[in-house]
């Protein structure tokens, strides 16, 4: 059969070779219309029983094919591009062949097998999203989950191979900055062509030659969606425990010199307020000052169970913001960003905490019903000019946040109320310039920055004493300014780069505490600080590079000055009056090792010193019961930290893979010492040298089969610490062990069935004196979709999760959702059921140190939700 | 500087009177992986077949949205700037003009070895291709798979026959059908057609000043220790100018006396290897 077809055959260029013995030509002439001979006419002459044999006309329209032996039944058949094919027979061999073709009424069929689906041109790798794209996929977000090497995080943050992007532009515009949330989930895919991932990216022109492995992502979008404004708008409404609703639009235009996105939202099923303003990245100047009332009181109501937040948080948000982003001329821009998000969230658990207490534990156990209320308006104007030569920018930025925090609580025997008030108001300039002057290019930056926290309040009463009454207060104001000044001699392929900068903070701090009746004693006590830092510093730096950067190296020394000048004049005194010198080495490199790979690591001792924080030192209640206070001693600590990396990127065969191993060794001269007893739990610290020792390693792996449409990807990670830490009294070495695996896959085979599976696996332990302590948990996320024809979507989600409550007693638990979508033109509708078995609790045990706390949250019930969606 | 670089445009690109006009065309996905004695290659560029009745033009992609650029009346400078440009910056791998003439059984090669550009001629066919009845669709047409060697390589060719020219990407011609596929047997060099569609450019050759004639083998030999360190290449003494424009990722392009040096930073992997020298692989 197979030596029927194959047949050997030679493209003739010897039209008029002489026949040997036994061979037979047939030979003739190609005409058009007018008579004229055709040159490249294909011939083909062809037997039926398949034989075939190949020639082409000359010039002359000549052609001739031998033959072997002589076929029977020969058909030979004439075509020209341009041109009608003919077929004729033949009969007669000893008779040349005269053939007319005719012009050709009909074109070829055009064809375009879409743009390649990746694409790699240096540093940039390229994604056909529609390549990747599945059925149900609606927002930028959903599709780019299916990239390979891209993760998206739960808080939207995107990945590449692992490492966290640095910027993300429009058709190569910064709109959003950080907040690109609001591009991902309200730009629709199917305005998106392409997804660039710029490797080594740097965002400043001006600095294009200097080495940098950042990762940012570029979205191109389809000329369909140019010049013309579009939007994706969303009508939920629902009914489970309560009556829902949502309604959200997003509007947006992008054109060559202008971009913008407007979103508002609204509702009470899922939280989103606080999702889509979050800040992902920052290019601004990071030593931005402390929220230290923040830190002093803490959040009432934070709260963090390992189990999706949408199924236990009762919300109702609101979100709305603008962006705009206006190209002034070729380099520079103009971007203005502002924003308003609101938070209202109720939930329920009940806790149980077992706190560790030498000879005998101390178990408590009580029920909390905490709601937050948050307001958070926020703008920026930001003017960057980048080009090849000179980098100017200069950004305005402020927010605030008005919040308040309830955490009831009963207990068996008692009620006790809680209310957290908490504003502040922050306002900074930010302010970069770079240039080039012969060998030498300058930067410089100043910052300015005025943070206020006026009104921190908790106030509790009620309680097994219900005469007792506690109210704290703080109020902390800082402002920051700070001007750097940098010059970067480059020789060849060495840069010294010699930063100097010159830092101011000035805080204050005030707190109250009355305290009638709580922790079994009576406390009026406050805080009064006021402090001045000055910090000049100097960090030289030595940089070398291979061509190409295939090798580079850093090395750098920076040292720091700093002049405190602080004091506490509350109820218990302390002061903190001196000279700080400060030396944190450091040496960085990374190599590539082929196109594909690359090694790096790095190596820092640092050295540093507490801030005005340390001087706390009257006690402050953050809530009923849990009080804190500081030594008045400066804390220093010194860190020997060193990484290693090595990462591995195949796109083209869509392979990545990267490994981490972190270990850090640090000394502290301040031990934290916590007491704890039926009524209070007092964290404090106390000077004892002591050390502490960690070891991590992660590794994700993340491969794509194209033709079975599947991504498959393996996170593992493992950490390892060795801390001491007292508690009542009792000097303790711990050593916790953790350890966990996350493997995902999403899969397409079939056109009508898709599979998302993930599963999260992980191991917790912790050892002191001699005891070891340790649970599991997994958890397993099943999705799977059908789309009985394009119109159609079923879907069917569960999250199973089996978790370790106490020792060796486990509690697995099982959520279901279904759901269906229909869709036409531009419009889906869709009907969802969430939590169908209706499962009323969660819960789960952790470790925190020496302690244990076990949780059980109510879990938002069944719920009938129905939803319609419009993309213009 | 600039009336230099427009001059080397308006020289480089075709008649604007379409003499020859492409009937079709046909954009290639051009993949290249492999080793070479600086490191891994792996990439992909895309190429472009113009498809006439009688003759064919084979080049980067890149290279030709300049040709048509300035073949355009009327185009201001800046717009031609701006496409020189990226033609610089995307520095093109494949950095030649392949042009066959069906009816005079002729295959013509220009490409440059800065400062000069050269070019040879060949005889075609110049392979002698195996014909198997094994067929598979590419960009929508049905091909059939051909087999042959050619410059030190065994080739894989899939043709379709229902888009009938003996033409092809690069010297992978002389199949009754268009070659929509090709690979070499270590899997280095790979063209697949991604589009098909009606043409609107022209098929004559390039009217390029100062050509050199080479042989083939002299040029091939040359060029595969030129592409190893162009510079080092370059005799001093031939400069008259030098253009160098930045590009993406600390890369540089320099123009010597008006022709583009490629400087790959992993050096090529040659398409034909040469007689004598070890396999490039």
């Amino acid at each position: 059969m197979i030596s029927r077809f194959i047949l050997i055959l030679i493209v003739s260029a010897s039209l008029f070779a002489i026949p040997a013995n036994g061979e037979t030509i047939v030979s003739g002439t190609v005409k058009n219309d007018a008579g004229k001979p055709l040159p490249t006419v294909m011939v083909k002459a062809y037997t039926s029983e398949g034989k075939e044999w190949h020639s082409k006309s000359d010039k002359g329209g000549r052609f001739a094919i031998t033959f072997p032996t002589i076929p029977d039944s020969l058909k030979i058949r004439f075509s020209k591009l341009g041109y009608e094919a003919e077929t004729v027979v033949v009969a007669d061999f000893s008779k040349p062949v005269s053939i007319v073709l005719h012009r050709a009424s009909t074109q070829l069929k055009e064809v375009t097998v879409k743009a390649p689906a990746v694409r790699q041109r240096g540093d940039t790798i390229v994604y056909d999203l529609a390549s990747f794209a599945g059925k149900g996929d609606v927002t930028l977000q959903d599709a780019l989950k299916k990239l390979p090497g891209v993760e998206v995080e739960n808080t939207g943050g995107i990945k590449y191979n692992g490492k966290s992007i640095s910027n993300f532009y429009i058709n190569s515009m910064d709109l959003l900055g950080g907040k690109y949330n609001i591009a991902t989930t309200s730009i629709p895919h199917s305005y998106v062509s392409a997804v660039e991932i710029l490797n080594n990216h740097q965002n400043k022109k001006i600095d294009r030659n200097i080495f940098n492995d950042n990762v940012a992502l570029n979205i191109r979008l389809k000329p369909k969606a140019m010049f013309k404004p579009m939007g994706k708008y969303e009508l939920k409404a629902g009914y489970g425990d309560r009556l829902m609703g949502e309604a959200s639009g997003a509007g947006m235009m992008f054109t060559d010199n202008f971009q913008t996105i407007l979103t508002l939202k609204g509702g009470n099923i899922n939280e989103f307020a606080s999702y889509d303003n979050m800040i992902l990245y920052r290019n601004d100047n990071p030593n931005a000052t402390r929220n230290y009332a923040e830190s002093i009181l803490g959040n009432l109501s934070a709260s963090t169970p390992p189990v999706n937040r949408r199924r236990w948080i009762k919300p109702v948000d609101v979100s709305a913001s603008l962006n705009f982003i206006n190209k002034l001329s070729k380099d520079a821009t103009l971007r203005t960003n502002i924003d308003y998000g609101y938070t209202h969230t109720d939930y329920d658990y009940s806790e149980s905490a077992t706190y560790f207490a030498g000879e005998s534990d101390i178990s408590v156990s009580s029920v909390m019903s905490p709601s937050a209320n948050t307001h958070k308006p926020s703008f920026s104007v930001e003017y960057k000019l980048n080009s090849d030569d000179r980098y100017i920018r200069n950004s305005i930025s402020g927010d605030a946040s008005f919040s308040t925090f309830r955490l009831p609580v009963i207990s068996d025997t008692y009620s006790i109320s809680q209310a957290q008030d908490m504003k502040s108001f922050n306002l900074s300039d930010n302010f970069s310039l770079s240039w080039r002057r012969g060998k030498m290019k300058w930067n410089s930056g100043t910052h300015l920055q005025f943070k206020a926290n006026p009104a921190g309040r908790i106030d509790v009463c009620g309680g097994e004493n219900s005469e007792a009454s506690l109210s704290q207060t703080a109020r902390t104001y800082s402002l920051h300014a700070s001007q750097s000044i940098s010059g970067v001699l480059e020789y060849r392929r060495s840069r010294i780069y010699l930063p100097a900068s010159f830092t101011f903070n000035h805080d204050r701090i005030h707190t109250l505490l009355n305290n009638l009746g709580y922790g079994d004693e009576n406390i009026n006590a406050g805080n009064c600080l006021t402090g001045e830092e000055f910090k000049f510093s100097i960090s030289p730096s030595y940089e070398y590079s291979t061509r190409y950067n295939r090798f580079v190296v850093r090395a750098g020394i920076p040292f720091s000055v700093n002049l405190h000048h602080r004091k506490n004049i509350g109820t218990v005194p302390s002061a903190d009056n001196n000279v700080y010198l400060n030396l944190s080495p450091d040496v960085y490199f990374n190599y590539d090792a082929t196109s594909k790979s690359s090694f790096g690591g790095s190596v820092e001792y640092k050295n540093s010193y507490g801030d005005i924080l340390d001087l706390l030192t009257s006690p402050v209640m953050t809530d009923y019961m849990s009080m804190k206070l500081k030594s008045g001693i400066i804390s220093h600590s010194r860190r020997f930290n060193t990484s290693l990396r090595y990462s591995f990127k195949s796109p083209l065969t869509l392979w990545n893979f990267r490994i981490n191993a972190d270990y850090s060794k640090g000394w502290n001269n301040l031990m934290s010492r916590q007491y704890v007893s039926s009524g209070l739990i007092a964290i404090s610290n106390y000077i004892s040298p002591n050390s502490f020792d960690s070891f991590s390693g992660n590794i994700t792996l993340s491969k794509q089969f194209r033709r079975i449409h599947t991504k498959i990807t393996l996170d593992g990670f493992w950490n390892m610490t060795r801390n001491e830490i007292v508690q009542n009294d009792i000097m303790v070495k711990y050593r916790g062990n953790s350890f966990s695996i996350n493997p995902r896959v999403n899969t397409n085979p079939f056109g009508w069935f898709e599979l998302n599976y993930a599963l999260d696996l992980s191991f917790t332990s912790t050892r002191f004196l001699g005891e070891g302590r340790s649970y599991t948990s997994q958890t397993h996320n099943i999705g799977l979709k059908f789309y009985p024809g394009n119109k159609w979507e079923i879907n069917m989600k569960s999250d199973i999760t089996r978790k370790e409550i106490t020792d060796n007693r486990y509690k697995t638990m099982s959520l279901f959702d279904a759901g269906v979508v229909y869709k036409f033109k531009s419009f889906r509708t869709g009907i969802e059921l969430r939590n169908i078995l209706d499962c009323k609790n969660y819960s789960y045990s952790v470790f925190n140190g020496l302690d244990r706390f076990s949780y059980s949250y109510a879990l938002r019930g069944r719920e009938l939700l129905l939803t319609f969606t419009f993309i213009k | 500087m600039k009336k230099l670089i427009l001059a080397t445009v308006l020289a480089a690109a075709p008649a604007v009177y379409a003499q020859n006009p492409a009937l079709y065309e046909c954009i290639y996905q051009y993949d290249v992986t492999g080793k070479t004695d600086k490191g891994d290659i792996s990439d992909t560029f895309n190429c472009m077949l113009l498809i006439g009745e009688e003759s064919s033009k084979f080049l980067d992609y890149t290279a030709f949205q300049l040709d048509s650029v300035s073949a355009i009346k009327g185009v201001s400078d800046d717009v031609i700037k701006e496409y020189e440009e990226r033609d610089l910056k995307a520095t093109p791998y494949f950095d030649r003009r392949m042009f066959n003439s069906s009816s005079d059984n002729k295959l013509t090669t220009i490409s440059t070895m800065a400062p000069f550009s050269y070019i040879y001629e060949e005889k075609t066919p110049l392979i002698e291709w195996k014909l198997s009845d094994e067929t598979q669709t590419v960009c929508g047409y049905e091909c059939r798979k051909a087999e042959g060697e050619y410059g030190g390589r065994k080739w894989t060719a899939w043709y379709a026959e229902e888009i009938p020219v003996p033409f092809g990407p690069w010297k992978l011609t002389g199949l009754p059908g268009l070659v929509m596929q090709a690979y070499d047997s270590d899997n280095i060099h790979r063209f697949v057609a991604v589009s098909f569609r009606e043409g609107n450019g022209d098929v004559t050759p390039d009217k390029i000043p100062n050509l050199v004639k080479i042989d083939h083998k002299d040029f091939e030999e040359r060029k595969a220790v030129y592409d190893k360190n162009p510079m080092n290449s370059i005799n001093p003494s031939d400069i008259e100018s030098i253009t160098v424009l930045k590009g993406k990722g600390g890369t540089s392009t320099f123009m010597i006396n008006g022709t583009i040096v490629r400087t790959l930073e992993k050096g090529a992997i040659p398409l034909e290897i040469v007689e004598g020298k070890d396999k490039d692989e």
